[in-house]
C-alpha cells in the first residue's frame, strides 16, 4: 500500500469512528443509564475494531501519518 | 467625524460573538478557500481560540493549575477536557496489565468517556484522542 492510499484508509476509519460516535448522544437520549453503558463501552469497542484493522495499521506502516494526522487535528479538528 | 456605524457594529459583533465561536466553524472550511490561505486570517474565530493573556489558574495550585479561572465560556469546559484527557491518559499508563481479556475491557471502560466529550459536529479530535489512550493503556507501542 502506497502512503496515498493509507492516507485514504485513514480517513475512512475516522469517518466510520465518527458515524459511530454520533451515536452515543442519540442513545444516551433514549436508553437508561445502564443500558446506555453497555451500548457506550461496546460502541467504543467497534471503534477501537475499526482502528486496529485499518488506522493502527496505516500507522504503523507510516509513522509520519501521525504526526500528519494530529497536526491537521490540531489545526482544523478534522484529518481531510 | 466619528465612524458611529463602525463603532456600532464592533459593539454588535463584540456582543454577540461567543467566546467558543470556533465550534461552530465547519472543521472542513479550509476547503472552501482559496488554496494556500490560512482559515485563522479568514475567520477571526479560530485566531481567537487560544489567547495566553486568559486568565488562569497560576502554577503551582495543585490539579487545577494552568486551568481557565473565568471570563471565557468555553474556558472551564476546555479546561476540563484537557484534565480528562490528562487524567485518563496518567491512569491508562499507569495500569499494569497482563494482556488478559479483562484488561482490554477495563481499558475500553476507562478511554471511553472521551468518545463522549462535547465536540464540533465532524470533529475528528474525540476519537483520535480515544484511540491514543488506548494505545498507551494497552501498550501497543504506537
Amino acid at each position: 500500500m502506497d502512503i496515498d492510499a493509507a492516507r485514504h484508509t485513514v480517513r475512512q476509519s475516522f469517518q466510520i469512528a465518527r458515524e459511530l460516535q454520533s451515536l452515543l448522544p442519540f442513545l444516551k437520549e433514549r436508553c437508561d443509564t445502564n443500558e446506555y453503558r453497555q451500548y457506550a463501552v461496546d460502541i467504543a469497542k467497534a471503534v477501537d475494531a475499526v482502528s486496529v484493522a485499518l488506522l493502527n495499521k496505516a500507522i504503523k506502516d507510516y509513522p509520519e501519518l501521525k504526526d500528519e494526522i494530529e497536526s491537521r487535528i490540531a489545526t482544523y479538528g478534522r484529518y481531510f | 467625524m466619528t465612524d458611529h456605524a463602525g463603532a456600532f457594529e464592533a459593539a454588535q459583533l463584540a456582543r454577540w460573538m461567543r467566546p467558543d465561536a470556533d465550534r461552530w466553524i465547519r472543521p472542513d472550511a479550509a476547503l472552501f478557500l482559496k488554496p494556500g490561505s490560512d482559515p485563522r486570517d479568514v475567520f477571526t474565530a479560530l485566531a481567537r481560540k487560544y489567547s495566553p493573556d486568559q486568565p488562569r489558574v497560576p502554577a503551582g495550585s495543585g490539579r487545577e493549575s494552568g486551568q481557565w479561572t473565568g471570563g471565557d465560556a468555553s474556558g472551564p469546559q476546555g479546561a476540563n477536557e484537557n484534565t480528562l484527557m490528562q487524567d485518563i491518559l496518567a491512569t491508562a499508563s499507569n495500569l499494569q496489565l497482563i494482556g488478559c481479556p479483562a484488561d482490554y475491557r477495563e481499558c475500553v471502560k476507562l478511554c471511553y468517556p472521551l468518545l463522549e466529550r462535547f465536540s464540533a459536529p465532524g470533529s475528528d479530535r474525540n476519537y483520535w484522542d480515544f484511540q491514543k489512550c488506548l494505545n498507551v493503556c494497552l501498550k501497543r507501542g504506537l
